[in-house]
């Protein structure tokens, strides 16, 4: 006979997690990221950013019905498709993840057209949350901050970051930001080197170019209410998706 | 009338199209030769292009969407 149902209770109840659908990185970070996070997605170019991050809302959708958003800023949607079906990923299969693609809108009205005063940061931030409201999405992903901050001009990065990650969070929904590195030296993550500070969780994909080969290595650099593995594994695409190599 | 009319599309448009919304708008409405005295039927064609620009920002899915609410602005009747 149980006399105190409280002690049954864990001390702290499970964190709900997205699980990446990586193949054993879930089980390097205590099962997924934590719903809500906003997690950067940081990499040199070609080291797959966009087809990762493109994945974990695929396989979301597929496995789990969930909906998300992918905005592109840069690359065109029907580009952006072609490269997803060529490694295996196939955007039609799928009416759950809306590829959003903002890219269209600047070609064709110019990036100037709304207003010469345009805030950028906080205009995404309410685009965002006309989309959860219009697509029901509890997923979004941004490719890339570099082509956001190449439309908003910036008076203090650090303040006017800090209000476009919290604006962000209060729309509960769990982000992926897409970073360019672009210091072959130093690892920064992204280019006011504040945005990692303020993110909660950190996926850094590395390139490493030596011998005559390419080999891509995936870390987890930060995440927060996760005890994570900080080790960076080799990361493999093929057929059946995205895998890292933890042994 | 017109005015009103236009609003409402704008503001059927902005979901999806945020900032951008207003411009595409008047964009397709200079394309179109829409002027002054036009008839709510007459930006039935206006709302096909919508649907086309919807379709080539975020699939036809969310075009769909868009365009259902437009269609409707247009046909009703005050």
């Amino acid at each position: 006979m149980i006399e105190n149902v409280e002690e049954l209770k864990p001390a702290h109840p499970p964190i709900p997690r997205i699980r990446s659908y990586v193949k054993n990185l879930d089980a390097q970070m205590e099962g997924g990221i934590p719903e809500g996070s906003i997690v950067l997605v940081c990499g040199r170019p070609g080291s797959m950013k966009s087809s990762l991050t493109y994945s974990m809302l695929h396989m979301q959708a597929v496995k789990e019905g969930r909906r998300s958003v992918y905005i592109t800023l840069e690359q065109g949607r029907a580009s952006l498709g072609r490269h997803l079906n060529h490694i295996g990923l196939q955007p039609d299969s799928t009416d759950k993840v809306a590829i959003v693609d903002l890219s269209a809108l600047r070609k064709s009205m110019g990036d100037k057209a709304p207003g010469e005063n345009v805030n950028w940061l906080q205009a995404i931030v309410d685009q965002v949350g006309s989309y959860k409201d219009l697509l029901g999405c509890e997923i979004l992903a941004m490719d890339s901050m570099s082509a956001l901050y190449s439309l908003h001009e910036f008076d203090n990065p650090r303040r006017e970051l800090f209000h476009f990650f919290e604006g962000m969070r209060d729309l509960g929904l769990t982000v992926f930001l897409i970073s360019e590195m672009y210091d072959p030296e130093k690892d920064i993550f992204a280019r006011y080197e504040v945005e990692d500070f303020l993110a909660d969780g950190v996926i850094h994909l590395k390139v490493d170019r030596s011998e005559g080969q390419s080999n891509l290595y995936l870390g987890v650099v930060k995440m927060r209410e996760t005890r994570h593995n900080r080790n960076y594994f080799p990361l493999i695409v093929d057929p059946e998706g995205f895998e890292v190599v933890t042994d | 009338m017109p005015g009103d009319l236009e609003k409402r599309i704008v503001d059927c448009m902005r979901p999806l199209f945020g900032e951008f919304a207003a411009t595409a708008f008047a964009q397709q409405k200079a394309k179109l030769k829409l002027g002054e005295g036009a008839a709510p039927e007459d930006y039935l064609p206006l709302v096909e292009e919508i649907r086309t620009m919807c379709d080539q920002v975020a699939g036809p899915a969310v075009a769909e969407k868009i365009y259902t609410g437009l269609v409707a602005i247009v046909r009703e009747r005050p």
